[in-house]
């Protein structure tokens, strides 16, 4: 689930047909929402996540009913409520309250949710001049259509002005601003600026220890490289957990880790990267090369994941770590076979297996190490976060949870500390 | 792997190594080296720009280099700037500070002019389907022999999808261009031979490595790739892997090291196996002591170009002596002169 939030980016898509907002692995979302609300709903805080799987994690906790939920938990919801709408860009928050009203979730926490982001938001102006419809629609969900219509209608008549709803007090905010807004939507105002507040997607790049190691492969070493690059990796592991365990990575250092082009040495980089940060992070930890050797190991030679993984396991490891990019173009087919074979053998040791994808557009028909282990995408060093809460889940799966918990919370706060919250959650 | 001969006392293939098969889905390639290679051919120029635009244009290559030969790989697409480009339907080999016209030559033209996405400046290969029928057509009726056959591949490709041809080469539909991904090109590589679902489909020989690279992802997307997709999205899914049969991990590494080794065996044995039937060859074009030779079988066809060198093999009436006194003794060195033919460059395909 973690993997799926940080590497699927699909938008929520709101058809012309009016019916509620469908989306694809709705279904993993939902079920695990229904299994751990808490760790489901601080995953939204994870290193690296799509804003628009944020922007699902926001629709849920907009939508489902809080009735029978634990304070402490409801307290939390509200907490990561306000954090998304605050660091969300405008344009997905509005995508996500129109799902809401498509959902025809009218529960407190969504109308006050809905009326004190647009009471509350500094660039609500703007807003109104790009997407006057798509605020009316909201305003009217989280209102009550005849109460905001009516309001609307009387808000900016001096004299016989309308008291304002006990919702919209509740929400918060000058009597002033508000009637302000509802003049613009339903009289019409002046624009001072067309902000669209389009979310432009991230840049992808790789970090700092990525570039580093590919001058490491292009030019060789120098001392300042060296020393450049301890600190990354110090840098890049110090929030990461601490792995315990015996674990196994099989790194591959085959000819196809080489990439070409713009991407030459990009792969084996990420994965030697990963490698390390690991080694500083897993006091037990033995480390297996497919292919080249040495430090950092060239990539040449084939891929024989059949043959090392043998090797590894006969080391009795806790967890067998993959870092490839998932070719076997020589003896394809041995290690489905071997997978096959250990499960006759009973032998249950989690094999997990992170793929390394540095060209976005290449996508393999058959995956060879895909049989049934668990996988993770590794893009950027980003990712290196994510990856390695996976692998603390699943080697102490029965500590881990709390842990992960314990360091989404504090990252939360950290968050809360840094961004001000114009918001304000009831 | 060694393969001393494929096609009888013709095709002579000793010079070249047969390496480890590489495998994805149904496509497998087994790389060729040769310690040989001769630099003197280059491959097509990257484009040709057409002076005029005509309905009818000639269609001439020029040769600028004063070294080296062009030599215009089989079935491969002449690509024109300004013009229409045009596939070729055979070998044509331009020496130096030459121009030829390959007019004749052509077999299927294909137009960039409604499509924007066409990058001119790649090259094509014509798919396997479409090899047999354009070798048979290649000197009465070109494209009108063609159409058949090109309407069956623009049916198969509208049913799963994918754009007509050669557009759907450009598409970058991710699941072609997985091909270029997973199969390799080696360091030195200077032939391939292909085989889809285990059967052989295809031999491509180039005159050195840096030729083969440059012909290299045409073949494998384009002329063997194309047809392996096509072939796996009507094929039904493959069996579930099956296990070793063994009882403890100690016994998992010899059982699948026994596996392999079989496997090799047998691969070994299908790049050996001399192709059923019988064989015709025609000499063609000739430039210094290089032929270009066109093979027409029943299950395969295609040109390859061949080197006649003489080989000059010393007696060795002294063997066993020093060799000063070797030398003092040996009044007039006998040599033996033998001619040998040495396949630089080949291109055969199955013909169904």
């Amino acid at each position: 689930m973690l993997s799926h939030l940080c590497t699927c980016a699909e938008p929520l898509v709101l058809h012309r047909d009016g019916k509620p907002v469908r989306w694809q692995n709705e279904a993993l979302h939902r079920a695990a929402f229904a299994s751990d609300p808490e760790l489901y709903s601080l995953s939204a805080c994870v290193e690296g996540i799509q804003p628009w799987q944020q922007a699902r994690i926001l629709f849920l906790l907009l939508t489902v009913s809080r009735r029978d939920l634990d304070r402490t938990l409801v307290a939390q919801f509200e907490r990561l409520t306000l954090f998304l709408l605050t660091t969300l860009a405008s344009d997905l928050v509005l995508t996500v309250f129109l799902a809401a009203r498509r959902a025809r979730a009218n529960h407190r926490h969504t109308s006050l949710s809905i009326l004190s982001y647009l009471i509350h938001n500094p660039d609500i102006e703007a807003l109104v001049c790009a997407r006057p419809g798509a605020i009316r629609d909201c305003l009217e969900h989280a209102l009550g259509r005849s109460q905001a219509r009516y309001f609307g209608r009387h808000a900016p008549r001096a004299g016989v002005e309308a008291p304002l709803p006990a919702l919209l007090k509740r929400a918060g905010g000058e009597e002033t601003q508000i009637r302000r807004l509802f003049t613009a939507l339903y009289f019409g105002g002046e624009c001072e600026e067309m902000h669209t507040g389009v979310a432009v997607p991230e840049v992808t790049t790789h970090g700092v220890l990525v570039p580093l190691l590919q001058q490491f492969y292009r030019v060789g070493t120098s001392p300042e490289l060296v020393r450049e690059m301890e600190a990354a990796i110090a840098h890049r592991s110090a929030d990461l957990p601490i792995l315990p365990g015996r674990i196994a990575l099989i790194l591959d250092a085959s000819a196809s880790m080489r990439g070409s082009k713009k991407q030459e040495f990009a792969p084996i980089a990420l994965a030697v990267s990963f490698e390390r940060v690991m080694q500083a992070k897993c006091p037990d930890l033995r480390a297996y090369n497919i292919g080249g050797f040495g430090w950092p190991p060239a990539p040449e030679g084939p891929t024989d994941f059949a043959r090392v993984l043998i090797d590894a396991l006969e080391a009795n490891p806790e967890l067998v770590v993959f870092v490839t990019d998932g070719y076997e173009n020589q003896n394809s087919g041995d290690t489905a076979r071997i997978l096959a074979t250990l499960r006759t053998l009973g032998i249950s040791t989690p094999i997990v297996c992170c793929r390394i994808e540095t060209d976005p557009g290449e996508t393999r028909i058959e995956e060879a190490l895909e049989e049934g282990l668990v996988s993770i995408t590794l893009r950027t060093e980003r990712d290196f976060g994510v990856a390695m809460q996976i692998l603390d889940l699943l080697i102490t799966p029965q500590t881990a949870r709390e842990r992960v918990i314990d360091g989404l919370r504090a990252r939360l706060m950290r968050w809360e500390k840094e961004v001000l919250g114009w918001t304000v959650a009831s | 792997m060694d393969c001393r001969l494929l096609t009888g006392e013709h095709l002579d293939l000793s010079d070249y190594r047969f390496g480890t098969p590489q495998q994805t889905g149904c496509l497998t390639v087994v790389p060729i080296t040769s310690a040989q290679s001769t630099t003197l051919f280059r491959p097509l120029p990257l484009s040709v720009r057409a002076k005029r635009r005509p309905a009818a244009a000639p269609v001439l290559l020029a040769n600028p280099s004063e070294q080296s030969c062009v030599l215009a790989p089989l079935h491969f697409g002449l690509p024109v700037e300004r013009g229409t480009s045009h596939f070729l339907s055979g070998t044509a080999l331009v020496p130096p500070s030459e121009h030829r016209d390959l007019t004749g030559d052509t077999i299927l033209p294909y137009s960039s002019t409604r499509r924007s996405h066409i990058n001119l400046k790649a090259t094509y290969c014509l798919p396997l389907s479409l090899r047999g029928p354009a070798w048979r057509a290649r000197n009465h009726g070109g494209q009108q022999r063609l159409a058949p056959a090109l309407n069956d591949l623009h049916d198969r490709l509208h049913r799963h999808g994918l754009d007509r041809f050669p557009f759907v080469l450009q598409a970058h539909h991710p699941d072609l261009k997985s091909f270029a991904g997973r199969i390799e090109l080696l360091t030195g590589q200077t032939g391939a031979l292909f085989y889809i679902d285990g059967r052989p489909v295809g031999l491509e020989i180039a005159p050195s490595a840096a030729y083969f690279a440059a012909i290299w992802e045409p073949l494998l997307v384009g002329c063997y790739g194309l047809p392996a997709l096509l072939w796996q999205y009507d094929s039904p899914a493959p069996p579930s892997p099956e296990p070793y049969a063994v009882s403890r991990l100690s016994e998992l590494r010899t059982e699948m090291f026994r596996a392999r080794h079989q496997k090799q065996e047998q691969w070994e044995g299908a790049v050996a196996a001399r192709p059923e039937g019988d064989f015709k060859i025609e000499a063609g074009q000739k430039w210094r002591n290089y032929r270009v030779h066109s093979l027409t079988g029943t299950a395969f066809a295609g040109q390859y170009i061949d080197e006649v060198a003489t080989i000059k093999a010393e007696a060795d009436d002294g063997a066993g002596m020093p060799r000063m006194l070797r030398n003092l003794f040996r009044k007039s060195p006998q040599t033996e002169e033998t001619t040998r033919r040495r396949v630089v460059y080949a291109s055969l395909f199955a013909l169904s």
